[in-house]
């Protein structure tokens, strides 16, 4: 699913240049519960950004799916983005505006499909993801946990290949995070491809593969 | 992108800043209102001053003796003079840019008595004696009867037009056709009723005022062959300076008057006016789109600037969309269609209690100002309202290019990392 070879990172900030990730090479395959691990500063977050299709790297290659991701202009990206990959965010980044229901349907409304369909849809998956008598509420109206599993019914939604977490649990207590790792575990158990960028141990005890990253390259790679 | 997402985002953006969207959109509001005002006013202005000039022969000018200002010929300065007869005969001939010309007595003035009687009614009222071609340069409205006529002047009858306060006064509203009254000691047949065409008085107010054909009262009132001044117009395409030339060249011969006297002859020249006023108007309608368009435009302006605001609010939405796959495209024409709906929902509104002010001005100032010198009455015509209704769409979208490339220009990630 996800090819990485020897990928470069920099970032420029003035003169100074930050070299972050020092050749990566990775890769997942479908069906697989993969986290990232490694310590603020480690290159963890630039690395799903770059999966993510949300940042170009320097210098490697990615293949997504068999597909060559490079040079990917904005509107590439993001039809990469809204075909590819599902996200789930450490901040929700539900819309404050929509509904639960129209924030999951939000990545259809960018396939196109039309308004009747795709809320249908996404009052699937918020059954699915045990919300469905909560459609109707505002983001402000969810706890943490509701919120999270908006966001996660959100990135099942479009039918990604691969759904990116960027430290789902880190806004959310213990038990609470527990029960989205059961969610997204439940999700991979379904055949999806799951990849969990953390910092928690317990969390990244729970999948099948944890990678760890420091100071840029990837230091191990341990299976459970 | 008329679709039911496209309204509630931009609903919730403005009802998410209740204050900061009214204030952005009282902008437009009252760019566009100032404009249409101004441009409805100075409209009124111009109407009002044309309505002056209605039926005039604006290629026109008088001209009158004056007392001579430089002693000539063995004549003393401050010699009195008077044209004649045969001056306008001549003129006649010998100016072959000519049009028309119509030389005018004034029998008696206002304040000499009570000068016209009919039976036991009296009152006192201007006496002039024309010539029909008077009437094509200065024209009036004959409301009953006719006018007075070439045979008038031929045979000298004894006949008037007179104006409409006259009926009403010394008549009192009854039938004056065909009736005889006296002016100034000497029977007349009243032929017609005048009505002012135009708010111009060139020296009596039509209203108030007998017309008796030119020779007939040149003959009564003892005048002999007098002329107390006349008017003329110069043939198409001729500026009637030129004729006016002519004219007072010609009369300053014949009357042994210096070439260079100056004073000697009174003039007034209605085309030069006319000309000064056309660009006074000209003036205030430039100021008026000048002046509307500048309010119009620092509101647009604000528009744009609060979008920025809103886009700067907004960046995390914005990264989430395009992470979710939103096409630039799409990011853009939002910004570009909220910043439109804004400006033409504004000027809407603008337009319409504009519209409405000058409606209500107009009812008003059309009564009242009905025979001031300017009958004012402010109007906004089609036109212009579909000249601000481009305006504001094209400002809109105006206002929403600079925050929309802004917009496109946000990378998800760092819209992402924005809290």
């Amino acid at each position: 699913m996800i090819k990485l070879h020897n990928i470069h990172k920099s970032y420029h900030v003035g003169k100074e240049s930050l070299h972050v990730l020092k050749g990566i090479d990775l890769h997942i395959k479908e069906g697989e519960l993969v986290s990232i691990m490694g310590s603020s500063g480690s290159g963890k977050s630039t690395l799903l950004n770059l999966v993510g299709l949300l940042d170009n790297y320097d210098e490697g290659t990615y293949h997504l799916d068999g597909n060559l991701m490079k040079n990917l202009t904005e509107n590439q990206a993001a039809y990469y983005r809204n075909r590819f990959l599902g996200f789930v965010f450490q901040s929700f980044n539900l819309i404050s505006f929509k509904n639960a229901q129209e924030n999951v349907a939000l990545p259809l409304y960018y396939q196109g499909v039309k308004r009747e369909e795709r809320n249908a849809i996404a009052l699937e998956y918020l059954d699915k993801v045990g919300l469905k008598p909560w459609a109707e509420h505002m983001p402000n109206e969810l706890s943490g946990g509701q919120k999270q599993r908006v966001a996660i019914a959100r990135a099942l939604a479009s039918k990604p290949k691969l759904i990116l977490a960027d430290e789902p649990t880190g806004a959310l207590d213990t038990t609470t995070s527990y029960e989205v790792m059961e969610l997204l575990k439940e999700i991979h158990h379904e055949g999806m491809t799951v990849v969990i960028v953390t910092h928690e141990h317990d969390i990244a005890e729970m999948t099948q593969k944890v990678i760890h990253l420091t100071d840029g390259i990837i230091e191990k790679i341990t299976e459970h | 992108m008329f679709n039911r997402d496209n309204w509630i985002e931009i609903w919730s953006t403005i009802k998410s800043n209740k204050l900061r969207s009214v204030l952005t959109a009282f902008g437009v509001f009252w760019g566009i209102f100032i404009l249409i005002i101004m441009l409805g006013a100075s409209k009124g202005f111009e109407d009002g001053l044309n309505e002056n000039f209605e039926g005039i022969a604006t290629n026109s000018a008088f001209m009158w003796s004056q007392s001579s200002s430089i002693p000539y010929k063995g004549y003393n300065a401050g010699r009195r003079w008077t044209i004649n007869n045969y001056d306008i005969k001549s003129i006649k001939t010998l100016v072959p840019d000519l049009d028309l010309i119509a030389p005018r007595l004034q029998g008696s003035f206002n304040d000499s008595g009570e000068n016209v009687v009919y039976g036991e009614m009296k009152g006192s009222y201007s006496v002039f004696g024309d010539y029909p071609e008077y009437f094509q340069i200065i024209p009036i409205d004959i409301t009953s009867g006719r006018s007075l006529n070439q045979r008038d002047i031929d045979e000298e009858r004894k006949v008037c037009v007179i104006g409409e306060d006259i009926v009403e006064e010394i008549f009192r509203g009854t039938d004056p056709i065909d009736e005889y009254i006296e002016v100034d000691n000497v029977y007349f047949k009243i032929v017609g009723v005048a009505h002012p065409k135009t708010q111009m008085n060139i020296g009596s107010n039509p209203k108030s005022t007998v017309y008796i054909p030119f020779t007939t009262l040149q003959k009564t009132y003892g005048y002999g062959n007098e002329v107390h001044f006349f008017c003329f117009t110069a043939k198409k395409d001729v500026m009637v300076e030129e004729v006016e030339e002519d004219i007072k060249a010609f009369l300053l011969k014949q009357h042994d008057l210096s070439p260079e006297d100056t004073k000697a002859i009174g003039g007034f020249n209605m085309q030069k006016e006319f000309i000064k006023l056309n660009g006074v108007y000209k003036g205030v309608s430039f100021l008026s789109w000048i002046v509307g368009l500048g309010t119009l435009l620092a509101g647009i302006i604000g528009v744009g600037n609060i979008m920025l605001i809103v886009i700067k609010e907004r960046t995390k939405e914005i990264g989430i969309k395009r992470a979710l796959g939103a096409q630039s495209k799409m990011i853009r024409n939002q910004i570009l269609f909220e910043s439109a709906i804004l400006t033409v929902f504004a000027g809407f509104f603008g337009l319409f209690f504009s519209v409405a002010f000058l409606e209500l001005v107009s009812m008003i100032s059309d009564e009242a100002t009905k025979d001031a010198f300017i009958h004012f009455v402010p109007e906004a015509n089609l036109r212009m309202g579909l000249a601000a209704l481009v305006i504001l769409i094209l400002g809109g979208i105006f206002a929403g290019l600079f925050p929309a490339s802004r917009a496109t220009s946000i990378k998800p990630i760092d819209a992402l990392r924005d809290e």
